[in-house]
Protein backbone atom coordinates (compact mmCIF):
# COMPACT_ATOMS: atom_id res chain seq x y z
CA UNK A 1 0.00 0.00 0.00
CA UNK A 2 1.50 3.29 -1.08
CA UNK A 3 1.34 6.49 0.90
CA UNK A 4 -1.14 7.93 -1.60
CA UNK A 5 -3.50 4.98 -1.18
CA UNK A 6 -3.31 5.32 2.58
CA UNK A 7 -4.12 9.04 2.35
CA UNK A 8 -7.02 8.38 -0.05
CA UNK A 9 -8.45 5.84 2.41
CA UNK A 10 -7.94 8.20 5.35
CA UNK A 11 -9.62 11.16 3.63
CA UNK A 12 -12.48 9.01 2.33
CA UNK A 13 -13.00 7.67 5.85
CA UNK A 14 -13.03 11.19 7.30
CA UNK A 15 -15.52 12.22 4.60
CA UNK A 16 -17.78 9.31 5.53
CA UNK A 17 -17.40 10.10 9.25
CA UNK A 18 -18.45 13.77 8.97
CA UNK A 19 -21.32 12.92 6.60
CA UNK A 20 -22.42 10.32 9.15
CA UNK A 21 -22.26 12.95 11.91
CA UNK A 22 -24.46 15.17 9.75
CA UNK A 23 -27.01 12.37 9.40
CA UNK A 24 -26.99 11.64 13.15
CA UNK A 25 -27.36 15.35 13.91
CA UNK A 26 -30.29 15.55 11.52
CA UNK A 27 -32.12 12.89 13.55
CA UNK A 28 -31.08 13.87 17.08
CA UNK A 29 -31.23 17.67 17.07
CA UNK A 30 -34.50 19.22 18.26
CA UNK A 31 -35.59 21.94 15.80
CA UNK A 32 -35.24 23.17 12.24
CA UNK A 33 -32.49 25.68 13.10
CA UNK A 34 -30.20 23.22 14.84
CA UNK A 35 -30.92 20.61 12.16
CA UNK A 36 -29.88 23.12 9.54
CA UNK A 37 -26.51 23.26 11.30
CA UNK A 38 -26.18 19.51 10.83
CA UNK A 39 -27.59 19.28 7.33
CA UNK A 40 -25.46 21.95 5.74
CA UNK A 41 -22.20 22.06 7.63
CA UNK A 42 -20.83 18.80 8.90
CA UNK A 43 -21.75 17.92 5.37
CA UNK A 44 -19.50 20.65 3.99
CA UNK A 45 -16.45 19.16 5.66
CA UNK A 46 -17.55 15.64 4.70
CA UNK A 47 -17.81 16.68 1.06
CA UNK A 48 -14.47 18.49 1.33
CA UNK A 49 -12.65 15.39 2.57
CA UNK A 50 -14.34 13.17 -0.04
CA UNK A 51 -13.35 15.53 -2.85
CA UNK A 52 -9.80 15.65 -1.46
CA UNK A 53 -9.69 11.84 -1.61
CA UNK A 54 -10.91 11.93 -5.23
CA UNK A 55 -8.30 14.55 -6.18
CA UNK A 56 -5.50 12.45 -4.64
CA UNK A 57 -6.77 9.25 -6.24
CA UNK A 58 -6.73 10.64 -9.76
CA UNK A 59 -3.77 12.89 -9.10
CA UNK A 60 -3.64 14.60 -12.51
CA UNK A 61 -3.53 18.41 -12.72
CA UNK A 62 -6.87 18.56 -14.55
CA UNK A 63 -8.69 16.47 -11.97
CA UNK A 64 -7.16 18.39 -9.06
CA UNK A 65 -8.26 21.69 -10.62
CA UNK A 66 -11.79 20.36 -11.13
CA UNK A 67 -11.94 18.97 -7.62
CA UNK A 68 -10.76 22.34 -6.30
CA UNK A 69 -13.52 24.12 -8.20
CA UNK A 70 -16.05 21.65 -6.79
CA UNK A 71 -14.90 22.46 -3.26
CA UNK A 72 -15.28 26.17 -4.01
CA UNK A 73 -18.82 25.52 -5.24
CA UNK A 74 -19.77 23.49 -2.18
CA UNK A 75 -18.31 26.11 0.17
CA UNK A 76 -20.26 28.88 -1.59
CA UNK A 77 -23.59 27.14 -1.97
CA UNK A 78 -23.88 25.40 1.41
CA UNK A 79 -24.00 28.55 3.56
CA UNK A 80 -26.41 30.07 1.05
CA UNK A 81 -28.74 27.07 1.34
CA UNK A 82 -28.43 27.05 5.15
CA UNK A 83 -29.26 30.74 5.25
CA UNK A 84 -32.26 30.28 2.94
CA UNK A 85 -33.70 27.47 5.07
CA UNK A 86 -33.17 29.28 8.38
CA UNK A 87 -34.50 32.56 7.03
CA UNK A 88 -37.62 30.89 5.63
CA UNK A 89 -38.22 29.22 8.99
CA UNK A 90 -37.67 32.46 10.89
CA UNK A 91 -39.96 34.49 8.66
CA UNK A 92 -42.73 31.94 9.28
CA UNK A 93 -42.24 32.47 13.03
CA UNK A 94 -41.09 28.94 13.75
CA UNK A 95 -39.94 28.93 17.36
CA UNK A 96 -36.32 28.41 18.30
CA UNK A 97 -35.79 25.49 20.62
CA UNK A 98 -33.98 26.44 23.81
CA UNK A 99 -33.08 24.41 26.89
CA UNK A 100 -36.26 25.81 28.51
CA UNK A 101 -38.26 23.68 26.08
CA UNK A 102 -36.35 20.60 27.18
CA UNK A 103 -39.11 18.12 27.88
CA UNK A 104 -38.88 14.55 26.67
CA UNK A 105 -42.67 14.21 26.58
CA UNK A 106 -42.98 17.26 24.31
CA UNK A 107 -45.82 16.89 21.85
CA UNK A 108 -45.54 18.02 18.27
CA UNK A 109 -48.45 19.88 16.77
CA UNK B 1 -39.71 73.79 12.58
CA UNK B 2 -39.03 72.48 9.11
CA UNK B 3 -37.74 75.04 6.71
CA UNK B 4 -39.32 74.03 3.45
CA UNK B 5 -36.93 76.04 1.38
CA UNK B 6 -33.92 73.96 2.35
CA UNK B 7 -32.84 71.38 -0.18
CA UNK B 8 -30.73 68.26 0.32
CA UNK B 9 -28.66 66.91 -2.55
CA UNK B 10 -27.00 63.51 -2.07
CA UNK B 11 -23.74 63.47 -3.99
CA UNK B 12 -22.23 60.62 -5.97
CA UNK B 13 -19.72 60.72 -8.80
CA UNK B 14 -21.85 60.90 -11.93
CA UNK B 15 -21.76 62.71 -15.24
CA UNK B 16 -24.86 64.72 -14.33
CA UNK B 17 -23.65 65.84 -10.90
CA UNK B 18 -23.00 69.46 -11.99
CA UNK B 19 -26.40 69.81 -13.68
CA UNK B 20 -28.15 68.43 -10.62
CA UNK B 21 -26.36 70.86 -8.30
CA UNK B 22 -27.24 73.77 -10.58
CA UNK B 23 -30.87 72.71 -10.60
CA UNK B 24 -30.94 72.49 -6.82
CA UNK B 25 -29.35 75.95 -6.54
CA UNK B 26 -32.04 77.33 -8.86
CA UNK B 27 -34.78 75.86 -6.69
CA UNK B 28 -33.16 77.21 -3.54
CA UNK B 29 -33.01 80.72 -4.99
CA UNK B 30 -36.71 80.61 -5.87
CA UNK B 31 -37.56 79.56 -2.33
CA UNK B 32 -34.94 81.65 -0.65
CA UNK B 33 -33.53 78.62 1.15
CA UNK B 34 -30.21 76.91 1.63
CA UNK B 35 -28.63 73.89 0.02
CA UNK B 36 -27.01 70.92 1.74
CA UNK B 37 -24.63 68.79 -0.31
CA UNK B 38 -23.99 65.48 1.43
CA UNK B 39 -22.13 62.31 0.63
CA UNK B 40 -22.81 59.09 2.53
CA UNK B 41 -19.69 57.05 3.26
CA UNK B 42 -19.61 53.98 5.43
CA UNK B 43 -16.97 54.16 8.16
CA UNK B 44 -14.31 51.55 8.82
CA UNK B 45 -13.01 52.95 12.07
CA UNK B 46 -14.91 55.38 14.20
CA UNK B 47 -12.37 58.20 13.82
CA UNK B 48 -11.43 57.75 10.19
CA UNK B 49 -11.23 60.52 7.61
CA UNK B 50 -13.26 60.01 4.43
CA UNK B 51 -11.25 58.67 1.48
CA UNK B 52 -9.64 61.09 -0.99
CA UNK B 53 -11.95 60.02 -3.77
CA UNK B 54 -14.99 60.89 -1.64
CA UNK B 55 -13.52 64.26 -0.67
CA UNK B 56 -12.86 65.06 -4.33
CA UNK B 57 -16.43 64.37 -5.43
CA UNK B 58 -17.87 66.53 -2.66
CA UNK B 59 -15.42 69.34 -3.55
CA UNK B 60 -16.51 69.03 -7.17
CA UNK B 61 -20.13 69.55 -6.16
CA UNK B 62 -19.27 72.43 -3.85
CA UNK B 63 -17.26 74.21 -6.55
CA UNK B 64 -20.21 73.98 -8.89
CA UNK B 65 -22.59 75.29 -6.26
CA UNK B 66 -20.34 78.32 -5.58
CA UNK B 67 -20.19 79.09 -9.30
CA UNK B 68 -23.92 78.75 -9.86
CA UNK B 69 -25.19 80.26 -6.62
CA UNK B 70 -25.36 83.84 -5.35
CA UNK B 71 -22.64 85.06 -2.99
CA UNK B 72 -24.90 84.89 0.03
CA UNK B 73 -26.00 81.33 -0.68
CA UNK B 74 -26.36 79.26 2.46
CA UNK B 75 -24.37 76.18 1.51
CA UNK B 76 -23.54 73.24 3.77
CA UNK B 77 -21.47 70.22 2.83
CA UNK B 78 -21.19 67.12 4.96
CA UNK B 79 -20.07 63.52 5.05
CA UNK B 80 -22.63 61.23 6.61
CA UNK B 81 -22.19 57.79 8.05
CA UNK B 82 -18.44 57.91 8.63
CA UNK B 83 -19.07 56.98 12.27
CA UNK B 84 -21.23 53.96 11.50
CA UNK B 85 -21.29 50.85 9.36
CA UNK B 86 -23.63 50.87 6.41
CA UNK B 87 -23.79 47.78 4.26
CA UNK B 88 -26.99 48.13 2.26
CA UNK B 89 -28.33 51.00 0.12
CA UNK B 90 -31.32 51.18 2.47
CA UNK B 91 -28.94 52.02 5.33
CA UNK B 92 -27.47 54.89 3.30
CA UNK B 93 -30.99 56.15 2.63
CA UNK B 94 -31.86 55.92 6.32
CA UNK B 95 -28.77 57.95 7.10
CA UNK B 96 -29.84 60.61 4.56
CA UNK B 97 -33.35 60.77 5.98
CA UNK B 98 -32.08 61.13 9.55
CA UNK B 99 -29.90 64.02 8.45
CA UNK B 100 -32.83 65.57 6.59
CA UNK B 101 -35.06 65.35 9.66
CA UNK B 102 -32.37 66.72 11.98
CA UNK B 103 -31.70 69.72 9.75
CA UNK B 104 -35.28 70.60 8.87
CA UNK B 105 -34.88 69.83 5.21
CA UNK B 106 -37.99 70.19 3.09
CA UNK B 107 -37.01 68.42 -0.07
CA UNK B 108 -34.44 66.07 -1.55
CA UNK B 109 -33.22 66.68 -5.09
CA UNK B 110 -31.93 63.48 -6.61
CA UNK B 111 -29.49 63.15 -9.46
CA UNK B 112 -31.09 60.62 -11.85
CA UNK B 113 -27.68 58.96 -12.09
CA UNK B 114 -27.09 58.96 -8.32
CA UNK B 115 -26.12 55.51 -7.12
CA UNK B 116 -24.83 54.25 -3.81
CA UNK B 117 -23.15 51.24 -5.32
CA UNK B 118 -22.93 49.60 -8.70
CA UNK B 119 -25.88 47.31 -8.08
CA UNK B 120 -28.39 50.10 -7.62
CA UNK B 121 -29.62 50.49 -11.22
CA UNK B 122 -30.37 46.78 -11.54
CA UNK B 123 -31.19 45.52 -8.06
CA UNK B 124 -32.37 48.38 -5.89
CA UNK B 125 -33.73 51.56 -7.31
CA UNK B 126 -33.27 54.43 -4.89
CA UNK B 127 -36.41 56.11 -6.13
CA UNK B 128 -38.48 53.14 -5.02
CA UNK B 129 -36.83 53.10 -1.57
CA UNK B 130 -37.43 56.84 -1.18
CA UNK B 131 -41.01 56.58 -2.39
CA UNK B 132 -41.76 54.03 0.31
CA UNK B 133 -40.50 56.41 2.99
CA UNK B 134 -42.99 59.07 1.88
CA UNK B 135 -40.38 61.85 1.93
CA UNK B 136 -40.58 64.72 -0.54
CA UNK B 137 -38.10 64.28 -3.34
CA UNK B 138 -37.72 65.15 -6.97
CA UNK B 139 -35.37 64.11 -9.69
CA UNK B 140 -33.34 66.87 -11.26
CA UNK B 141 -34.39 67.35 -14.90
CA UNK B 142 -31.01 66.75 -16.49
CA UNK B 143 -30.33 65.91 -20.10
CA UNK B 144 -29.67 62.24 -20.61
CA UNK B 145 -28.64 60.97 -24.00
CA UNK B 146 -30.28 57.58 -23.79
CA UNK B 147 -28.69 54.50 -22.34
CA UNK B 148 -24.96 54.24 -22.73
CA UNK B 149 -22.68 51.89 -20.87
CA UNK B 150 -20.26 53.82 -18.70
CA UNK B 151 -16.56 53.00 -18.65
CA UNK B 152 -17.00 51.48 -15.20
CA UNK B 153 -19.75 49.18 -16.44
CA UNK B 154 -17.52 48.01 -19.28
CA UNK B 155 -14.67 47.22 -16.86
CA UNK B 156 -17.03 45.21 -14.64
CA UNK B 157 -18.57 43.39 -17.61
CA UNK B 158 -15.11 42.56 -19.00
CA UNK B 159 -13.96 41.12 -15.68
CA UNK B 160 -17.10 38.99 -15.31
CA UNK B 161 -16.73 37.73 -18.89
CA UNK B 162 -13.08 36.75 -18.36
CA UNK B 163 -13.79 34.99 -15.05
CA UNK B 164 -16.79 33.15 -16.51
CA UNK B 165 -14.81 31.98 -19.55
CA UNK B 166 -11.77 30.85 -17.55
CA UNK B 167 -14.08 28.98 -15.17
CA UNK B 168 -15.82 27.28 -18.11
CA UNK B 169 -12.53 26.21 -19.69
CA UNK B 170 -11.15 25.08 -16.33
CA UNK B 171 -14.18 22.98 -15.44
CA UNK B 172 -15.04 21.55 -18.84
CA UNK B 173 -11.70 21.65 -20.62
CA UNK B 174 -13.19 22.05 -24.10
CA UNK B 175 -10.72 21.87 -26.96
CA UNK B 176 -12.76 21.97 -30.15
CA UNK B 177 -13.81 25.28 -31.75
CA UNK B 178 -17.57 24.91 -31.30
CA UNK B 179 -17.28 24.44 -27.53
CA UNK B 180 -14.89 27.38 -27.24
CA UNK B 181 -17.16 29.61 -29.34
CA UNK B 182 -20.26 28.74 -27.32
CA UNK B 183 -18.24 29.42 -24.18
CA UNK B 184 -17.40 32.89 -25.44
CA UNK B 185 -21.07 33.57 -26.26
CA UNK B 186 -22.17 32.40 -22.81
CA UNK B 187 -19.50 34.52 -21.11
CA UNK B 188 -20.63 37.61 -23.04
CA UNK B 189 -24.28 37.02 -22.03
CA UNK B 190 -23.28 36.51 -18.38
CA UNK B 191 -21.18 39.68 -18.48
CA UNK B 192 -24.00 41.74 -19.99
CA UNK B 193 -26.58 40.53 -17.49
CA UNK B 194 -24.44 40.63 -14.36
CA UNK B 195 -22.35 43.79 -14.89
CA UNK B 196 -24.41 45.64 -12.26
CA UNK B 197 -25.01 42.67 -10.01
CA UNK B 198 -21.75 40.84 -9.42
CA UNK B 199 -19.71 43.81 -8.19
CA UNK B 200 -20.77 46.51 -5.77
CA UNK B 201 -18.03 48.82 -6.90
CA UNK B 202 -15.73 48.67 -9.86
CA UNK B 203 -12.71 46.69 -8.63
CA UNK B 204 -9.49 48.70 -8.34
CA UNK B 205 -6.20 46.93 -8.83
CA UNK B 206 -4.58 48.03 -5.54
CA UNK B 207 -7.32 47.07 -3.05
CA UNK B 208 -8.17 43.89 -4.98
CA UNK B 209 -4.53 42.76 -5.00
CA UNK B 210 -4.36 43.42 -1.24
CA UNK B 211 -7.54 41.46 -0.58
CA UNK B 212 -6.39 38.55 -2.74
CA UNK B 213 -2.99 38.48 -1.00
CA UNK B 214 -4.65 38.51 2.44
CA UNK B 215 -7.08 35.86 1.14
CA UNK B 216 -4.12 33.46 0.79
CA UNK B 217 -3.85 33.68 4.56
CA UNK B 218 -7.60 33.96 5.25
CA UNK B 219 -8.74 30.85 3.34
CA UNK B 220 -6.46 28.29 5.07
CA UNK B 221 -7.31 29.96 8.40
CA UNK B 222 -11.03 29.63 7.67
CA UNK B 223 -10.62 25.99 6.57
CA UNK B 224 -8.75 25.24 9.79
CA UNK B 225 -11.46 26.93 11.89
CA UNK B 226 -14.14 24.95 10.02
CA UNK B 227 -12.31 21.68 10.65
CA UNK B 228 -11.78 22.45 14.34
CA UNK B 229 -15.41 23.47 14.84
CA UNK B 230 -16.62 20.37 13.00
CA UNK B 231 -14.75 18.12 15.42
CA UNK B 232 -16.52 19.90 18.31
CA UNK B 233 -19.82 19.59 16.46
CA UNK B 234 -19.25 15.85 15.98
CA UNK B 235 -18.55 15.54 19.71
CA UNK B 236 -21.79 17.36 20.61
CA UNK B 237 -23.94 15.38 18.17
CA UNK B 238 -22.52 11.98 19.10
CA UNK B 239 -22.50 12.62 22.86
CA UNK B 240 -25.22 10.51 24.51
CA UNK B 241 -26.77 13.45 26.38
CA UNK B 242 -26.66 15.81 23.37
CA UNK B 243 -25.19 18.84 25.25
CA UNK B 244 -26.71 21.69 23.23
CA UNK B 245 -27.86 25.04 24.55
CA UNK B 246 -29.12 27.11 21.62
CA UNK B 247 -29.35 30.89 21.59
CA UNK B 248 -30.35 33.58 19.14
CA UNK B 249 -28.52 36.90 18.96
CA UNK B 250 -28.57 40.02 16.88
CA UNK B 251 -25.01 40.94 15.98
CA UNK B 252 -23.97 44.17 14.25
CA UNK B 253 -21.11 43.47 11.90
CA UNK B 254 -18.38 46.09 11.92
CA UNK B 255 -17.99 46.07 8.15
CA UNK B 256 -19.31 48.55 5.64
CA UNK B 257 -20.21 46.89 2.35
CA UNK B 258 -22.52 44.20 1.07
CA UNK B 259 -19.61 41.96 0.06
CA UNK B 260 -17.91 42.07 3.45
CA UNK B 261 -21.20 41.46 5.28
CA UNK B 262 -21.76 38.45 3.00
CA UNK B 263 -18.27 37.14 3.76
CA UNK B 264 -18.92 37.62 7.50
CA UNK B 265 -22.35 35.95 7.38
CA UNK B 266 -21.02 33.04 5.33
CA UNK B 267 -18.05 32.42 7.58
CA UNK B 268 -20.46 32.39 10.54
CA UNK B 269 -22.63 29.85 8.73
CA UNK B 270 -19.71 27.72 7.50
CA UNK B 271 -18.42 27.35 11.03
CA UNK B 272 -20.54 24.70 12.73
CA UNK B 273 -22.25 25.91 15.86
CA UNK B 274 -23.31 29.24 14.41
CA UNK B 275 -25.82 29.94 11.66
CA UNK B 276 -26.83 33.26 10.12
CA UNK B 277 -30.62 33.29 10.11
CA UNK B 278 -31.36 36.73 8.72
CA UNK B 279 -29.50 39.81 7.54
CA UNK B 280 -30.72 43.38 7.39
CA UNK B 281 -27.95 45.69 6.29
CA UNK B 282 -25.12 45.04 8.70
CA UNK B 283 -27.44 43.63 11.40
CA UNK B 284 -27.27 39.86 11.43
CA UNK B 285 -29.45 37.40 13.30
CA UNK B 286 -27.33 34.46 14.40
CA UNK B 287 -28.46 31.13 15.85
CA UNK B 288 -25.84 29.36 17.93
CA UNK B 289 -25.99 25.76 18.96
CA UNK B 290 -24.09 26.03 22.22
CA UNK B 291 -22.47 28.56 24.51
CA UNK B 292 -18.91 28.13 23.30
CA UNK B 293 -19.98 28.85 19.70
CA UNK B 294 -21.85 31.90 20.96
CA UNK B 295 -18.87 33.18 22.93
CA UNK B 296 -16.62 32.75 19.89
CA UNK B 297 -19.06 34.82 17.86
CA UNK B 298 -19.18 37.63 20.42
CA UNK B 299 -15.41 37.61 20.83
CA UNK B 300 -15.06 38.33 17.13
CA UNK B 301 -13.57 35.00 16.07
CA UNK B 302 -15.44 35.34 12.76
CA UNK B 303 -15.35 39.09 12.48
CA UNK B 304 -11.65 39.81 12.95
CA UNK B 305 -10.51 37.68 9.97
CA UNK B 306 -13.12 39.29 7.71
CA UNK B 307 -11.98 42.75 8.80
CA UNK B 308 -8.39 41.66 8.17
CA UNK B 309 -9.39 40.43 4.70
CA UNK B 310 -11.04 43.70 3.66
CA UNK B 311 -9.31 46.37 5.74
CA UNK B 312 -5.80 45.03 6.36
CA UNK B 313 -4.05 44.09 9.56
CA UNK B 314 -5.01 47.18 11.61
CA UNK B 315 -8.65 46.37 10.84
CA UNK B 316 -8.40 43.17 12.84
CA UNK B 317 -7.59 45.01 16.08
CA UNK B 318 -11.18 45.97 16.82
CA UNK B 319 -12.67 44.29 19.90
CA UNK B 320 -15.37 41.71 19.19
CA UNK B 321 -19.10 42.53 18.97
CA UNK B 322 -19.59 41.37 22.57
CA UNK B 323 -17.10 43.83 24.01
CA UNK B 324 -18.31 46.65 21.75
CA UNK B 325 -21.89 46.02 22.82
CA UNK B 326 -22.92 45.54 19.19
CA UNK B 327 -25.19 42.64 19.96
CA UNK B 328 -28.46 41.84 21.62
CA UNK B 329 -29.40 38.46 23.05
CA UNK B 330 -32.86 37.59 21.78
CA UNK B 331 -33.32 34.06 23.01
CA UNK B 332 -31.45 31.48 24.97
CA UNK B 333 -29.56 31.29 28.24
CA UNK B 334 -28.29 34.45 29.88
CA UNK B 335 -24.71 35.31 29.07
CA UNK B 336 -22.12 35.01 31.79
CA UNK B 337 -21.59 38.76 32.17
CA UNK B 338 -22.70 41.97 30.54
CA UNK B 339 -19.66 41.91 28.28
CA UNK B 340 -21.07 38.89 26.54
CA UNK B 341 -19.08 36.18 28.28
CA UNK B 342 -15.66 37.33 27.19
CA UNK B 343 -14.21 37.08 30.68
CA UNK B 344 -12.09 34.04 29.90
CA UNK B 345 -10.05 35.91 27.29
Amino acid sequence: MTLITALVIAFAALGVFFTFVAAVGMIRLPDIYSRTHAATKADTLGAGFSILAVALYFGTAGEILRAGLLVVFVYYTNPTAAHAIARAAYSRDIDVWTTKDDDSSEETA
Amino acid sequence: MADHGTILVPIAPSSTLEQTVSHAIGLARERDGGVHLVRTVSGRYADEEPAEVDKRVLERAERRAREAGPDDLSLTTAFLGTDQYMAAPSEHIECLLEYAAANGIGEIVLDPNYTIDATAPTLQSLESILERTGVDFEQAPVATDGWQPTGEELIRAGLIGIVAFVFYVGLGGPTYPFALASGVVTAVIAAALLRNVAFETTPRLGPVAGTVARGLYFVPYLLWEITKANVLFAYVVLHPSLPIDPGLDRVDAAVGSGLSVTAFANSITLTPGTLTVDADGHHLLVHSLNQSAREDLLEGVHEAPVRYLFYGSEGADLPGPGERGDFEAILGPALEDENGGVTDE
